[in-house]
């Protein structure tokens, strides 16, 4: 796989896209000095635990039975978060949640200081904007090619040209497909497909990305070429979630987990 | 500010993205605009029709003259002076059936004495009675209606009365058959653009997902609907324009006496009613399409 070989020239692309211009968002950069608690109270968090993502006493009901998910969780500064679990356990429905696909039906959803419960319309598209999202199904458009895709995101932002084009190849760089910037999606295989999504879940510079089982469509070499990638990009700073149900992608990335024991969400201890 | 600079940056997007939409849609677009072509040009005939006649019921409505018919024996010159008398009443005119009979001879153009051919005059004396005011004509055409001698009597105000339920009856019809139409064009309209919504629901999906604000993900499909609605309205406009052209000479040529007009003002508002209501539905229709996915 042509993952990008050294960390060190990811990080030199990484850090000359994410040299802030006054007012602009980058990488890791983003200030979040205090967090309003849910008590009222304003708490002094240290640079580590920066909680950029909560869900806090969230219930989700997801059948007519009335059985619901009940919820609990931090999301920090440069967290690589594993949600695991089995399949309808509501990884997928929890991670929604985070980018305001699905409503909970009680508790509190707050993602950079937005709160989500009600969140439709116009301020859903703004709050998408702070985030990238990545699929198992990669959600690429057939009829674009891998430049055009990653360009997509930016375009439907309302990104100036300019700065589209700026963008482009560093973020294509980063995934490594800079020599494919002209194929169409179906010339590639479903690990660079996957890639192709990646880039363009971080084209914008997220303050999370969000991956629900990125790699469920993958075999083995492609599932860690692109977990290699997610890896790189935390180290840069970005913070990570992802769902899977695969083990030992958990237990070779993870650097935290949480999973779903009978409907509540439970944090697992790693090391 | 902003607001208008990303309508200039995002205009060809938008437009490129209008094209495609209407290209997808095919053979469907024709459905939509023939739809809205007939309800269009119906509801156009129907108002001008409706204008023709309201313009006619005023000008007769505002005729102050009463046409009195005597009987055969009765004398108008002994009339005039007691119908002179009646309240509100201005002027009387006499034209007595000799008058009548050689103004005949004259319209029709014969050379010939009348008199003789028919045997006697068959004419009766009339007056023209000038009414002060508008409101007085059915009142003193009822009074005159008394008086002995007379035979009947003709205003403008019976005909309009009779054109107004012209009005009235064309003006339902085209309620029902516009209201119709109109549901049906709407129909089509939604079920278009939902086609062309639904085989760009990968697009969409992905629009939504990276952030794209809602206004700019249905944009295209509302300038789509109000394209339909535009170029519908303007063949609309064209088939008024050629039937009034043609009806306005037959009429000229069979019934020339009729005089159905419409004002400068009325002509020039016409084509604006047909592009709004055209506009207005093929939005409308865009709009249900696209609504269940606002959200």
């Amino acid at each position: 796989m042509d993952v990008p070989s050294s960390s060190r020239n990811l990080r030199s692309i990484l850090s000359s896209l994410t040299e802030a211009r006054p007012g602009e968002r980058a990488f890791a950069t983003k200030e979040v000095s205090s967090v309003l608690m849910p008590q009222g109270q304003t708490l002094a968090l240290s640079e580590t635990e920066k909680v950029i993502a909560y869900l806090h006493k969230v219930t989700k009901t997801y059948d007519k039975q009335g059985r619901s998910l009940s919820i609990d969780l931090d999301i920090r500064q440069g967290d690589f978060l594993f949600i695991t679990g089995i399949s309808g356990a509501g990884k997928s429905t929890l991670l929604k949640m985070l980018y305001g696909e699905e409503k909970p039906t009680s508790g509190e959803v707050v993602v950079d200081g937005t709160r989500l419960n009600k969140l439709r319309g116009h301020s859903l598209s703004c709050l998408r904007r702070r985030i990238g999202v990545v699929f198992q199904d990669y959600k690429l458009l057939p009829r674009r090619t891998v430049a055009e895709n990653v360009a997509f995101a930016l375009q439907a932002q309302n990104f100036p040209k300019a700065e589209i084009r700026r963008r482009l190849l560093p973020t294509l760089k980063i995934v490594g497909l800079e020599e494919k910037a002209e194929h169409f999606p179906e010339q590639l295989s479903g690990g660079e497909q996957q890639r192709v999504a990646i880039a363009r879940a971080i084209v914008h510079t997220p303050v999370l990305l969000l991956a629900d089982e990125p790699t469920g469509n993958l075999d083995a070499g492609n599932t860690w070429s692109v977990l290699e990638i997610l890896r790189q990009l935390n180290d840069m700073g970005v913070t990570i979630v992802v769902t899977t149900h695969d083990e030992t992608i958990v237990q070779a990335f993870a650097k935290r987990v949480v999973t779903f024991e009978q409907n509540q969400l439970v944090e697992l201890d790693v090391r | 500010m902003v607001f208008v600079q990303q309508v200039f940056t995002r205009a060809d997007f938008i437009l490129k993205e209008t094209l495609t939409g209407l290209r997808r849609g095919g053979w469907m677009n024709w459905a939509a605009v023939s739809t809205l072509v007939i309800l269009l040009f119906l509801f156009g005939f129907g108002t001008r029709l409706s204008w023709q006649l309201q313009n006619a019921v005023a000008t007769l409505g505002s005729q102050l003259e009463v046409s009195v018919y005597l009987t055969p024996e009765a004398s108008g010159k002994k009339l005039m002076q007691k119908v002179e008398t009646l309240d509100g009443v201005q002027k009387v005119t006499l034209q007595t059936k000799k008058d009548a009979l050689s103004q005949l001879q004259k319209e029709m153009g014969l050379k010939q004495d009348l008199t003789q051919t028919l045997e006697g005059n068959p004419l009766v004396d009339s007056l023209r009675v000038k009414v002060a005011t508008p409101e007085q004509v059915t009142t003193v055409a009822e009074q005159l209606k008394a008086v002995p001698g007379v035979a009947q009597t003709r205003y403008g105000g019976e005909a309009a009365n009779r054109l107004i339920q012209i009005d009235k009856t064309v003006r339902w019809i085209g309620l029902g058959v516009t209201g119709l139409l109109g549901f049906t064009a709407v129909a089509v309209i939604t079920t278009t653009i939902r086609l062309v919504v639904l085989s760009r629901r990968k697009e969409i999906e992905v629009m939504q997902l990276v952030g794209a604000a809602p206004i700019w993900i249905y944009m295209p499909f509302l300038l789509e609907g109000l394209t339909l609605g535009l170029v519908a309205a303007m063949i609309a406009w064209g088939g008024l324009h050629y039937t009034d052209q043609f009806l306005a000479q037959q009429i000229q040529v069979n019934v020339p006496f009729m005089v159905l007009e419409i004002t400068e003002e009325q002509a020039n508002l016409l084509p604006w009613i047909l592009v709004g209501s055209g506009v207005g539905l093929g939005s409308l229709g865009s709009l249900l399409a696209v609504s269940k996915y606002l959200r």
